[in-house]
């Protein structure tokens, strides 16, 4: 297997700032394809940043970034890659559905009003079908931004706080989902008990530097016995400070 | 209390540049108006009929909009606070007065030297007027709000039958102020205003026996028809969406070619009230006097240019760099828009052209000339508008703003200055036909330079992302 069908998300020194707020320092990971990561660390860690790099709406500073080994801003990589933002928004003007079709219809999708009304289904958004998105909750909100991500079924997912504003049971279905697909994926969240229910890998992200990288189950062995995971983390986060 | 709270509208609603920026435009606007008015004093007849089709336009819009505009924030956190509804409504009013105020100066700003140049009593009583103008209009939208709609056309119509009686001399009308009836038109203006005013604030001290809802702008929770995408190309979407001249409705099972799938080509209200623009004109222009018929038809394609320019400004900004720029290379993406919004306003423009052609085989020769302008500089013009406006001011609106210009900040305003030096360009052209063809070359080729050229998209992308917009 050559270099690039080996790595699916491949990010090598990268920094970015922000007028002089440092975000990211020399960030350097690789995700094997297939495999499901977290990406945990406190608010301002850099982790939005971190995930906006991925998509290639951001370019870093110095440093290089690599989506199924090509430049981020392909139309291959594009092709594959699935991005749900922090607090997304989709189109205000348009209703549930037709935000579905119209970003089907963008990405190609092969039969977009089976696919569209999959997801309606899946997510229980038939009754907004006709709503247009200005109006609705914020949890129904979210619910479509995370169709409209996975909409043309791709192969690496970047997700951003995808269970904010979701209710319990929804957040349930959502974990049971996201577990299912057989993916290349970075879930970036600060909820310890999220990362651990979603991914067996670990990537932890502190004032824009990698704190700790490793498997759950390691993290779990690095604390007392009994000791709570999120504590070994917050120790952990502590520590750098 | 109630400063307060007028306070709080006043400041989520409008920028204090906003108010330099509505200076600047008067300066403008004085400028080219009075620029316009020495070549040829004729002109006024055009700006005349140009006042008076404003006001009809804005007094019939009064009528039909729903009362007082709120902002979704306003829905969200504004009506559920502890504020006493009557107390709410009044305020709501003043700063939908203040708004309008502005409004007004951005669309009747081109006629005020025109208006000055009548003498003697214009000058005290231009400023009153514009007040007692805006006082009508935002009063009638109140006091319509509670008409049936059997009412409210009954309205519409008396108003557009008394306003327009201007244009034949008839003094005692609001809009007479336009054709030079300046002292009875003020009088009949004020008293209208004042009386109006009346009425729409004894309908809003009622409030509290009505639900809020009911004055307040009703925006409709659901999509009127829903719009299909099902088995379009990436183009065909975007183009679908964005093209204005004509409604698509498309049929949900049959798939197959694309023929099958659309099943009706209605015209939407613009390309209607485009079409009728366009038969009035060409019946009317050979019935008035032939140096006035000429500047009408010079001054046609600035006038349509002036009205592009502010829905263009802000064509971009519902734009959601998430969905479409992760499906999609920014320039294609954009390139598409354009590409419908240009086809737009070139079918938008197609009766006028039309009009022209027929004009010119009457013996306007002139007529003839704006044809270049209206299907390739003013299309492009409007594009290159757009593409400068997007690229200088990424920004993006969260929600589905209501339509008054005052809420553009003065970034989003300064970005459309440039768009200026296209009315100059647009007046040269109708003028200088040699010139006419250079200015659609040139522009034309700027619009495909920028439509084919990645690097202003990427950063726009970029600063876009930067300003914390995705
Ligand atoms: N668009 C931006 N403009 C300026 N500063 C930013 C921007 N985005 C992020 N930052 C800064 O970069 C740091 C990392 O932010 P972010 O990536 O959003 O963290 P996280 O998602 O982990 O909470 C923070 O200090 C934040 O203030
Ligand atoms: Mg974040």
């Amino acid at each position: 297997m050559g270099e690039q069908e080996t790595w699916g998300i491949e990010v090598k020194g990268i920094s970015r700032k922000f007028g002089n707020t440092i975000a990211l320092k020399d960030l350097n990971f690789k995700i094997p394809w297939g495999e499901k990561f977290a990406l945990l660390g406190p608010n301002g860690a850099g982790k939005s940043t971190t995930l906006k790099l991925l998509t290639g709406l951001l370019k870093p500073n110095s440093g290089e970034v690599k989506i199924g080994g090509t430049d981020p801003s392909t139309e291959k990589a594009r092709s594959i890659m699935g991005y749900l933002p922090e607090d997304a928004t989709p189109y205000q003007m348009l209703s549930v559905r037709e935000n579905l079709e119209y970003i089907g219809a963008l990405r190609q999708v092969e039969n977009v009003k089976e696919a569209t009304d999959n997801l309606m289904d899946f997510f229980d958004l038939g009754e907004y079908e006709k709503a247009k998105v200005g109006k609705l909750s914020r949890g129904t909100t979210q619910k479509l931004a995370l169709a409209l991500s996975i909409i043309h079924k791709p192969k690496i997912l970047l997700l951003d706080e995808p269970l904010n504003y979701l209710d319990i049971p929804t957040q349930e279905k959502v974990i049971t989902l996201l577990n299912s697909l057989s993916i290349t994926s970075l879930v970036s969240t600060h909820i310890m008990s999220v990362a651990s229910r979603l991914t067996k890998n670990v990537i932890m992200l502190s004032r824009g530097v990698i704190l700790w990288e490793g498997s759950m189950d390691t993290l779990r062995k690095l604390g007392e016995t009994e000791e709570p995971i999120e504590s070994i983390v917050a120790r952990m986060m502590t520590g750098a400070r | 209390m109630h400063g307060k709270l007028l306070k709080f509208l006043l400041y989520t609603r409008f920028s204090k540049p906003l108010l330099a920026v509505t200076a600047l435009m008067i300066a403008f606007c004085c400028v080219f108006g009075t620029s316009v008015m020495n070549n040829n004093l004729l002109a006024s007849a055009i700006f005349q009929n140009l006042g008076v089709g404003i006001t009809i336009l804005m007094l019939v819009s009064a009528v039909f909009s729903k009362g007082l505009i709120i902002m979704k924030s306003d829905r969200t956190y504004l009506l559920t606070l502890p504020i006493e509804k009557k107390e709410l409504a009044l305020n709501l009013f003043i700063a939908q007065i203040v708004a309008f105020f502005i409004t007004n100066i951005f669309l009747y700003g081109m006629l005020i030297p025109f208006i000055l140049a009548t003498g003697g009593i214009s000058y005290i009583m231009l400023p009153i007027d514009l007040i007692a103008l805006t006082l009508l209009i935002c009063s009638i939208s109140v006091v319509a709000s509670g008409l049936s709609k059997k009412m409210k056309i009954a309205l519409g119509i008396f108003l557009i039958s008394w306003t327009s009686s201007a244009l034949w001399g008839f003094p005692f009308a609001p809009s007479s102020i336009f054709t030079g009836n300046m002292l009875y038109g003020s009088i009949v203006l004020v008293i209208s205003a004042i009386l109006s005013t009346a009425m729409a604030l004894r309908e809003l001290s009622n409030v509290e026996f009505k639900t809020m809802e009911s004055l307040v702008r009703a925006t409709s929770l659901d999509v009127k028809k829903i719009r299909t995408f099902d088995g379009m190309s990436p183009f065909g979407a975007v183009f679908f969406l964005n093209f204005s001249a004509l409604k698509f409705s498309k049929s949900i099972n049959k798939k197959s070619t694309l023929r099958n799938q659309i099943n009706s080509i209605k015209l939407s209200w613009v390309m209607v009230v485009s079409c009728i623009l366009g038969v009035v004109y060409v019946l009317l222009l050979p019935q008035i006097d032939a140096t006035i018929g000429y500047m009408v038809i010079t001054f046609l394609p600035v006038v349509l240019l002036y009205l592009v320019c502010f829905i263009y400004q802000r064509g971009m900004t519902k734009e959601r760099a998430w969905l479409a720029f992760t499906s999609m290379d920014p320039m294609r993406y954009f390139r598409y828009i354009s590409a419908a919004k240009a086809l737009s306003l070139v079918t938008l423009f197609l009766p006028f052209v039309i009009a022209n052609v027929v004009l010119s085989f009457l013996g306007f020769q002139s007529a003839i000339t704006t044809i270049i302008p209206l299907l390739i500089t003013i299309p492009c013009s409007a594009t290159l508008t757009l593409y400068w406006a997007t690229i200088t001011n990424p920004v993006q609106f969260k929600e589905e703003a209501p339509t008054t210009p005052t809420q553009i900040n003065l970034k989003q305003i300064l970005t459309v200055i440039p768009f200026f030096g296209f009315f100059i360009i647009v007046m040269i052209s109708v003028l200088l036909p040699i010139a006419g063809i250079i200015a659609a070359a040139v522009t034309l080729g700027l619009t495909l330079f920028l439509s084919y050229n990645r690097y202003p998209w990427r950063t726009f992308v970029e600063k876009l992302t930067e300003n914390g917009y995705v």
